[in-house]
């Protein structure tokens, strides 16, 4: 009894660790998904940045102290990728493990879009409003 | 046990004194003591002719059984709720995934386990063989305790698991997730309470 417990714990315990180990990697996944969560951060203070240069939006004064220009890629160091024209402004980053579908629940901030591994952050000007807004 | 002092010098005075068991047991019967308190008295005391009398091994309580049960026993209930945290975001990514949060949920589990599981296995392996050794330390009160402590632990968790269970399906929400989560609970609480029951048993009788 005391054996098969012994067993059956070790067993339960083990099978539970190797699937946990499965669904979530290794610290080298961890670390390259905290690089895209990097990433994500990054895209957003540029755009912001970008916006701040506009210079028409009061609505991001708080957003203009974070914002910054100068940040480059966490893994290869690279420049990100900032396309900006009258009425459009793209972020773009090469991510490393992050795919639309982790994407689904997060409308309201602003979701990346995905081309393959390359994620872009996208805001175009309103019209008749002048703001700039996440697509 | 032997909660009274007075009782037991008496029964050991009145032993001493060549009374026997049954006149003893009338005189303390009449005096108001009950049935089992005069039962667990004269229990203290082994039933041999011999002129002093002889007392019975009583439970040991030691400050070493203290921290290697709570330890081991602690061990047991915090890895226990770990696994079943892991198994449930399990659970969640496989039925449910990309919600994100699983993911750091599983990593702290598996943290938990892998220092739990073998701390607790070592602890119970060479408790186990320190009892076999030796059966009188099966005695040690500290113990019957924990072992009774996490019975108790193990037996809330399956009860409100249960409710758990009845709730949902009143409340319609009784999906296959669900189900799975609440199996988890009651597997898991089941098969410690299972266990410790047993062993609690044969710590009795022997």
């Amino acid at each position: 009894m005391s054996r098969l417990f012994f067993w059956s714990v070790l067993g339960l315990v083990l099978a539970a660790l190797i699937a946990g180990f499965a669904v979530v990697g290794g610290p080298g996944h961890a670390r390259a998904e905290a690089r895209d969560q990097t990433r994500r951060a990054d895209l957003r203070r540029i755009a912001d940045a970008t916006i701040c240069e506009a210079g028409e939006q009061a609505a991001f004064s708080r957003a203009c102290r974070d914002a910054e220009h100068a940040l480059r890629d966490p893994l290869t160091d690279a420049a990100y990728e900032v396309t900006r024209t009258a009425d459009a402004i793209e972020v773009c980053a090469t991510f490393e493990v992050a795919r639309e579908s982790d994407d689904a629940g997060r409308h309201r901030e602003g979701r990346l879009h995905f081309d393959g591994p390359r994620g872009c952050l996208r805001y175009a000007l309103a019209a008749r409003s002048g703001q700039w807004a996440t697509q | 046990m032997a909660g009274n002092k007075e009782l037991a010098q008496f029964v050991r005075d009145a032993l001493s004194a060549g009374k026997s068991r049954v006149e003893i047991a009338a005189v303390l019967g009449q005096a108001g003591w009950s049935a089992q308190e005069v039962s667990d008295a004269l229990a203290g005391w082994a039933d041999v002719p011999f002129a002093p009398p002889v007392p019975r091994p009583q439970p040991i309580v030691t400050a070493r059984d203290f921290f290697i049960y709570a330890l081991m026993f602690g061990a047991l209930l915090f890895g226990a709720g770990y696994l079943v945290g892991l198994l449930h975001a399990l659970i969640d990514h496989f039925i449910e995934p990309a919600t994100g949060s699983a993911t750091y949920r599983i990593r702290w589990a598996m943290a938990v386990l892998i220092v739990t599981l073998p701390l607790y296995l070592w602890l119970a392996t060479r408790e186990r063989r320190r009892l076999a050794a030796d059966p009188a330390l099966s005695r040690s009160a500290i113990r019957n305790w924990m072992t009774y402590v996490t019975l108790l632990f193990a037996a809330a968790v399956l009860l409100g698991d249960l409710v758990a269970v009845i709730y949902a399906f009143l409340s319609g929400d009784f999906t296959l997730q669900f189900a799975l989560k609440a199996l988890v609970v009651a597997g898991i609480a089941g098969g410690i309470f299972g266990y410790y029951r047993y062993d609690g048993r044969r710590g009795q009788a022997g």
